[in-house]
């Protein structure tokens, strides 16, 4: 069995996608594992020891003789050549389209292999999560799954499992402190205080600053090379130097993805378009904290609009500090109301972030992420699903990180809110029933439809707005209200499949909390009163 | 405008020093290589050339020729093809016996001589300096050897055997070739080819 995994993207998601390796060696005993990867990244190489072959795709070289001009197009199409048939005459069996963009796409319309899994491929017409990959994950801050994990879904490759750190007497505290984005950095005034306060409050460790060669100039020009040891380590010499480190400090960088490969233990700094919940450190018990500003996260395509830079100011050296000391002294439990940092596990839908804050959004947070995973994996649609065993799960997990009192409150008024978002599914109904069966027949006019959808998008709006938090269950449907439709019946087949969406997960959220009011009334927490009226 | 092919006068060609004191050359009164320092000049050139890993270029303008000598003593093993308009230069320069260097007068090339070159889409690095005072006749053959005419993309085309594509292009009424237009020439095409085309268009998108 030949394995080909296109990863055409940075060094970041070169270490994301090696996670896949696992899953896949599972899934099948003795396969060899192939990755291709862009000519930028070729570095990478000394990290991919797992992987047999490594094809190169020459991108620089294509794209300079396809804007610079300075040799015929054919030149780079003959280059593309080559790199296509080096892969074809491999005969994989199976090619995993990782990189899950347009140009990947288009790649795989000219690669061959048995199977070749990709966004637009007949397979992934059927698999919900490749439709949550295309459409929800891309937005911003509207993941409720780490990358790692919609993509392994998405290509059908079983989950890989977050290693947990490993335990060693090292005193060594690495620090990142520049990231490949000036928008995700935290600030090198601000990394200087906390090493200072880092170095007095622990006198036996040994602390460095790790970087690029191209960025030591501008690292050493805040913290002096004097003081402050800086060490320009090229990716191996980075990756020894984290095998026996005690913990990473770093913002949101290739280097974190590293330490969670090689079980590092990792304080994240999560600033700027860095999404946590999609892309941190895939390791369990990584510290993350979180920039608090109201426009956090930003959109990774564009630079910062503010006056000043909203985001690194809301994280304070204090808050980095005492996560610092929490992740040294393996204090990871009991961190109930810790509002400052949320920390990385695994549980049965997959890897997650945890806050142990106790408020209701983190709870309604928590919540929603296993409602969309029982949709997600279709668990919903068996036919008996095992809505106990989750709340079982639920209740095991939330009873660590939230009071019994609050989760009653939780149950209570999401009883009564996911029956307004019934109702209001409904009213979208009968707009949309107006124009269904003119839509079959072939007979709805233009006219018509476009008032329909006129119609349809302003109820969409309205709630969207009113049920914010869970605005992604509309998500699809917004998708389908905003095409262009030549006839009635694509548009009927088009809404209807997607006003199918909310109304599932809604259903879903139904028998959950259902399954967690019998639960909670088992245990006691619900007085008699509550229980009678909410079930 | 003149045929590119035509032939130059040559009696206004100087040889003098540089301010450095390495030799330039003007022509008509214009240089063709830094009258200050074509040495540096040379060096600077070098390092904004790509394409390293190639068998051959084509270099166009040849000044000088420091910038060659340079290329030469950093790119061993790849063959350099120069081509000039002019004639004095190319046979001044042959006397420094670059190993690998092909030199060649524009004016000395037939068309099809001018073919066979413009058939190998080799990679076309320019020296822009030694165009002076003739530069629409050298961006001519510029783009005929980068394949960017529509006649030189399209014998290109076909001595690979790529014949739709030249029938596609040759629909299109103006005289530029891009991967933008090639693109939308093969749009409705679902050949393998075409799709190949596609992913190089996404590449630039």
């Amino acid at each position: 069995m030949k394995i080909l995994i296109l990863s055409l993207l940075r060094l970041g998601d070169i270490l994301l996608h090696k996670q896949l390796i696992a899953g896949l060696r599972k899934q099948y005993p003795g396969c060899q594992i192939d990755f291709a990867i862009n000519d930028s990244f070729i570095s990478s190489k000394q990290l991919l020891s797992e992987v047999k072959n490594i094809h190169v795709l020459p991108r620089n070289i294509l794209q300079r003789i396809l804007v610079e001009q300075e040799q015929s197009a054919l030149a780079a199409y003959e280059k593309l050549g080559q790199f296509v048939n080096k892969i074809n005459n491999e005969n994989y069996n199976i090619i995993l389209d990782a990189t899950h963009n347009r140009l990947s796409v288009q790649l795989c319309h000219v690669l061959k292999a048995k199977e070749i899994r990709f966004a637009g491929s007949k397979r992934a017409a059927t698999n919900l999560w490749e439709s949550y990959f295309n459409n929800q994950f891309s937005q911003v801050n509207n993941s409720r799954f780490h990358y790692v994990d919609v993509l392994a879904k998405s290509l059908d490759v079983k989950s890989p499992s977050a290693l947990l750190p490993k335990r060693n007497s090292s005193k060594t505290i690495i620090f990142q402190v520049l990231t490949s984005d000036v928008k995700k950095n935290w600030g090198l005034e601000k990394f200087k205080n906390l090493i200072d306060r880092v170095k007095v409050r622990n006198s036996d460790a040994e602390c460095f600053i790790v970087c690029a060669p191209n960025e030591l100039k501008e690292i050493q020009a805040v913290l002096s090379p004097d003081i402050y040891d800086i060490r320009a380590l090229n990716l191996p010499e980075v990756k020894v130097a984290l095998q026996s480190a005690a913990l990473l400090v770093s913002g949101d960088t290739s280097i974190q993805h590293l330490a969670a490969e090689v079980g590092c233990s990792v304080v994240s700094l999560f600033i700027g378009s860095a999404d946590a919940q999609k892309t941190a450190p895939f390791i369990k018990n990584a510290l993350i904290v979180q920039a608090t500003s109201a426009c956090y996260p930003c959109k990774h395509s564009e630079s910062c609009h503010q006056a000043s830079h909203l985001c690194a100011s809301s994280v304070t050296v204090d808050q980095v500090y005492k996560n610092i000391e929490t992740s040294l002294k393996g204090e990871l439990m009991n961190r109930l109301h810790d509002n400052s940092a949320a920390q990385t596990t695994v549980d049965q839908h997959g890897f997650m972030l945890m806050n142990f804050d106790g408020s209701q959004q983190s709870l309604a947070k928590d919540f929603e992420r296993i409602v969309w995973s029982f949709y997600l994996n279709g668990e919903w649609k068996s036919s008996v699903p095992h809505y106990g065993s989750a709340v079982f799960e639920i209740l095991n997990d939330w009873t660590h990180r939230y009071s019994m009192k609050a989760i009653s409150q939780f149950a209570t008024q999401q009883q009564t809110r996911v029956s307004r978002v019934e109702a209001k599914i409904s009213e979208g109904k009968q707009l949309f029933s107006g124009i269904s069966k003119a839509c079959l027949n072939g007979t709805a006019s233009q006219a018509t439809m476009d008032e329909t959808l006129s119609n349809l998008r302003s109820w969409h709006l309205d709630t969207s707005a009113e049920f914010a938090d869970i605005s992604d269950s509309f998500l699809k449907l917004q998708f389908a209200l905003h095409k262009t439709y030549q006839d009635g019946f694509s548009l009927y087949r088009e809404v209807k499949n997607s006003l199918e969406e909310p109304l599932n997960l809604n259903l879903i959220r139904q028998q959950l909390l259902l399954n967690l009011i019998r639960s909670l009334s088992e245990k006691g927490e619900l007085n008699e009163r509550e229980f009678r009226i909410l079930s | 405008m003149n045929s590119p092919l035509d032939s130059l006068s040559e009696t206004s060609l100087q040889f003098t020093q540089a301010r450095s004191g390495a030799m330039t050359v003007s022509w008509n009164g214009r240089y063709l290589c830094s009258s200050r320092d074509p040495l540096a000049e040379a060096s600077t050139w070098l390092r904004q050339q790509s394409f390293k890993d190639e068998s051959a270029v084509i270099i166009l303008g040849l000044g000088a020729g420091h910038h060659i000598k340079a290329l030469s003593e950093s790119r061993h093993e790849q063959k350099l093809i120069v081509f000039d308009y002019h004639q004095e230069l190319i046979e001044k320069f042959k006397l420094e016996n670059l190993k690998n260097c092909d030199l060649y007068c524009i004016s000395d090339l037939n068309e099809a001589q001018m073919a066979e070159h413009i058939k190998l889409a080799l990679p076309v690095l320019v020296f822009r300096s030694a165009w002076s005072g003739l530069e629409p006749k050298y961006e001519n053959i510029r783009r005929d050897l980068s394949g960017q005419s529509l006649k030189s993309f399209s014998q290109q085309s076909e001595v690979r055997g790529f014949y739709e594509l030249s029938q596609a292009l040759r629909v299109k009424n103006h005289d530029f070739v891009s991967i933008k237009e090639i693109s939308v020439a093969l749009k409705d095409n679902k050949s393998d080819e075409a799709k190949m085309w596609q992913v190089l268009r996404e590449l630039v998108k």
